[in-house]
């Protein structure tokens, strides 16, 4: 028995509003308001949540080895590794050819279809956004901490 | 127990917008033709809607040629309000025709369906001839910067009045160290562009420059020989001028 996962953060109002802004502003917002905004917004949207998203889909993975139960400070340093892979990800997609191309042609063969990344060394400025997901992430393991301290 | 299933839920919407960001494109492109040695070429296409047709400027940038004549093939089906069905393009000496398409937005499919163009989407290249071309240029006053990276690095605007599209845009004079990035903006008879230096080394020290920029339009020849501009041709930098940092 392993009990509950730690929470991820994703349910935070904050990651929640931002795959939210994320979905309204891909599918609506940057159809019918193309610009410099919209076209931010989603880097911003994705910078906030990516992070405690790829940490919820690697923490599984993890319990599944019975000699890595990720503790407390290895979710941490897997929150750290996240947040500086995700904002690596972002500036190689916006500054690198070959990393725009590979990530059309990844999501392209998802999808089916062409997809097109503006790569644009202005939308490096949602980068600082991907601070707020271990913001998010300490807040919610400290909620569910005292949660838990509350019950016992 | 409803927090992990709530997490969950949120986990796979969360997965499925990061990855369909936005919905694919489906894509019909066109057989090139070789490019002839060192003259521009008369390109015509045909197209059932207005295709994007796109070269590569012999520097490493890319750009978009707008018809210089469209008209409606006979007999040519399926051309939209805007696009008569047929269009000739001067790809200019010294740059290479990139591609040719027609696209459209697809639906988004996520759990199923290829995104796919409907059977009656076609475009191709009906012919490719070596023409003549004459050049018209503009040079604009030097313009002295400071390049010091300690600094935020200086952003001009500059705006060119063309009598037709496209633009080239060159920036001569950069010194070692220091990369002039050239942005796009509006395009019409008027364009806009906006220069950004940038330092290609961090440790370059600090350099005053004095640059020019130059910009050039092609047009095809009448006849089979070499001509001048003809009269109404022109191209002209009305200003190069410097952004206010509050203003970026």
């Amino acid at each position: 028995m392993r009990g509950d996962p730690p929470p991820s953060g994703l349910l935070h109002p904050i990651a929640l509003a931002a795959i939210a802004l994320l979905i309204v502003n891909d599918h609506l917002l940057k159809a019918r308001y193309p610009g410099w905004l919209t076209g931010k917004l989603s880097d911003v949207a994705g910078m906030v949540f990516f992070p405690l998203l790829l940490r919820a889909l690697i923490v599984p993975i993890l319990r599944l080895r019975s000699d890595l139960h990720p503790g407390r400070e290895l979710r941490e340093r897997l929150l750290i590794a996240c947040v500086a892979l995700t904002a690596l990800l972002l500036a190689a997609i916006k500054l690198a050819e070959p990393a725009t191309a590979a990530c059309e042609q990844l999501l392209g063969a998802l999808l089916g279809g062409r997809v097109e990344i503006v790569r644009d060394p202005t939308d490096l400025l949602a980068l600082p956004f991907v601070l707020v997901a271990p913001w998010i992430a300490r807040r919610a393991e400290r909620r569910a901490a005292a949660d838990r301290f509350v019950l016992v | 127990m409803r927090r992990q299933w709530a997490e969950r839920l949120v986990i796979v919407i969360a997965a499925l917008a990061s990855l369909a960001t936005s919905p694919g494109w489906w894509v019909v492109q066109a057989t090139l033709p070789p490019p002839p040695p060192d003259k521009a070429m008369a390109v015509m296409v045909e197209a059932s809607r207005e295709p994007e047709v796109w070269i590569e400027d012999g520097r490493g940038g890319q750009k978009r040629l707008a018809p210089t004549v469209a008209a409606r093939s006979p007999g040519a089906p399926a051309a939209t309000p805007t696009w008569p069905g047929e269009g000739r393009y001067l790809v200019p000496a010294g740059a290479r025709l990139q591609r040719v398409e027609i696209r459209e937005r697809c639906k988004l499919k996520l759990c199923g369906g290829k995104c796919k163009p409907p059977d009656t989407e076609y475009v191709r290249v009906t012919s490719a001839t070596a023409v003549d071309a004459w050049t018209a240029q503009a040079r604009s006053s030097p313009v002295t910067t400071v390049l010091d990276t300690s600094k935020p690095l200086p952003r001009y605007r500059a705006v060119i009045k063309s009598s037709r599209l496209p633009v080239t845009f060159e920036v001569e004079g950069a010194p070692d160290g220091f990369t002039p990035s050239i942005w796009p903006g509006a395009s019409g008879h008027l364009t806009e562009l906006r220069v950004a230096w940038f330092a290609s080394n961090p440790q370059a020290p600090p350099a005053t420059v004095t640059w020019t920029a130059r910009a050039t339009i092609q047009g095809e020849c009448p006849g089979p020989a070499a001509c001048a501009v003809p009269e109404g041709e022109a191209v002209q930098i009305m200003a190069v001028e410097e952004e206010a940092p509050d203003a970026r």
